[in-house]
């Protein structure tokens, strides 16, 4: 977990590719696995991740820095960030049921429960423990987003493969897939060595 | 004498024994529910953090199962979740300070994930689908069950990935997520063919 402030490139580059939420950080996972649908419900839950994590990880982090470490309050972080991610969750679903009726269908119940998704809250847990600044963790909120949106359709259309498969009765469903993240993520962290030191 | 809809009246002995029973087998969060991978995922690069992983997860949703359960009939249905939510982060917020002081090399790891149990789908599924209907004896039961069941994936996980550092296969398991998503592809695997999880 080196991302440095070596440039916003640098971060951009490792939010999104070498240090991805999904497949290096294995954060927000459960909706890959659980959430097979049309890819325009992905690109709308992606879409909607990456508002979250480019709004809620410089707001958290500022929140943090700013206010509660000054406090004394730094522990007391995880109930704030939670808040400030289910607002924003809440902005998006009410956002999305207003001008996207269509999309809001689509995502169902999986739109509210993005409050409790690892890879948002991990964004905003991460930038605070790498001790970025307000722009530097926009970035970082933003790549990160869009990083776990190549993830999750990349997963998605992996798993719309595998239903074609017939592996062993007790492989079939996660398994399977898990064994199709690995072969993904292996490929990714050839990505290491490409900005970020 | 407590009558189960699909298993007819059943005494209170026969309903917490087969609660514990099926936390760890039938109904595994991991195994059956696909639920905490993310963390079984993350905190097993080596036994002791996986141990301290569970330990935290487990006495977690155990307090948080019981809080839940006992204020189930005052918390009012608007604002269940905000309180269920904030049950729960401050019981990790504790449970993660807890494991900072008591054990700082362990914790160093993993310190970002053991936060981000707040989220963990084990926790929140339990209090949602059994907790809020259910009374603290037996959520209590459904806790210890649910907390062993995932216990044992991680540290089967762990198990793999920590002691396999032959090279193999592309140096071993243990430092790469790539080998984390192997190592738990196989613990469900064998888990699934020997019975445990629902049948398919």
């Amino acid at each position: 977990m080196n991302i440095d402030s070596s440039g916003l490139a640098g971060i951009a580059l490792a939010a999104a590719l070498t240090e991805n939420m999904v497949l290096s950080r294995q954060l927000g996972i459960c909706p890959a696995v659980r959430f097979v649908r049309s890819p325009s419900a992905i690109a709308g839950m992606g879409g909607a991740v990456v508002l979250v994590t480019t709004v809620s990880v410089p707001l958290n982090t500022s929140i943090q820095r700013l206010i509660l470490d000054p406090m004394g309050l730094g522990y007391a972080s995880l109930p704030i960030f939670l808040a400030v991610i289910a607002l924003l969750v809440h902005g998006c679903d009410r956002g999305m049921k207003r001008f996207l009726p269509g999309h809001a269908g689509l995502l169902g119940v999986f739109l509210p429960l993005l409050t409790v998704n690892c890879a948002i809250l991990g964004a905003s847990i991460f930038s605070v423990a790498e001790g970025l600044g307000i722009l530097q963790s926009t970035v970082y909120g933003f790549f990160s987003g869009l990083g776990w949106l190549l993830a999750t359709a990349l997963l998605h259309g992996l798993s719309r493969r595998l239903e074609y498969a017939r592996p062993p009765l007790d492989l079939r469903g996660l398994p399977l897939l898990l064994i199709a993240l690995a072969m993904v993520s292996m490929a990714f962290s050839g990505f290491s060595g490409m900005g970020a030191r | 004498m407590i009558d189960t809809p699909e298993l007819g009246p059943l005494s209170r002995a026969r309903v917490t024994t087969r609660l514990l029973r099926d936390g760890v087998s039938r109904w595994n969060p991991v195994v059956a529910g696909n639920l905490g991978i993310c963390s079984a995922l993350a905190a097993t690069v080596d036994l002791k953090g996986a141990l301290l992983m569970a330990a935290t997860v487990s006495s977690v949703l155990l307090v948080s199962t019981a809080a839940a359960s006992a204020l189930r009939n005052h918390i009012p249905e608007k604002i269940r979740l905000v309180v269920q939510m904030a049950i729960v982060s401050t019981l990790v917020t504790v449970a993660s300070l807890l494991a900072e002081a008591w054990f700082p090399e362990i914790h160093r790891p993993i310190g970002p994930y053991l936060a981000l149990v707040v989220t963990n789908c084990v926790i929140l599924g339990r209090i949602e689908s059994f907790a809020r209907h259910n009374g603290p004896f037996f959520t209590i039961a459904d806790a210890i069950g649910n907390a062993a069941g995932y216990s044992w994936v991680l540290v089967a996980v762990a198990v793999i990935r920590d002691f396999s550092s032959s090279e193999w296969v592309c140096g071993g398991f243990s430092g790469h997520p790539a080998g984390g998503f192997l190592a738990l592809a196989a613990v469900l695997w064998a888990a699934s063919a020997s019975g445990f999880g629902e049948p398919k």
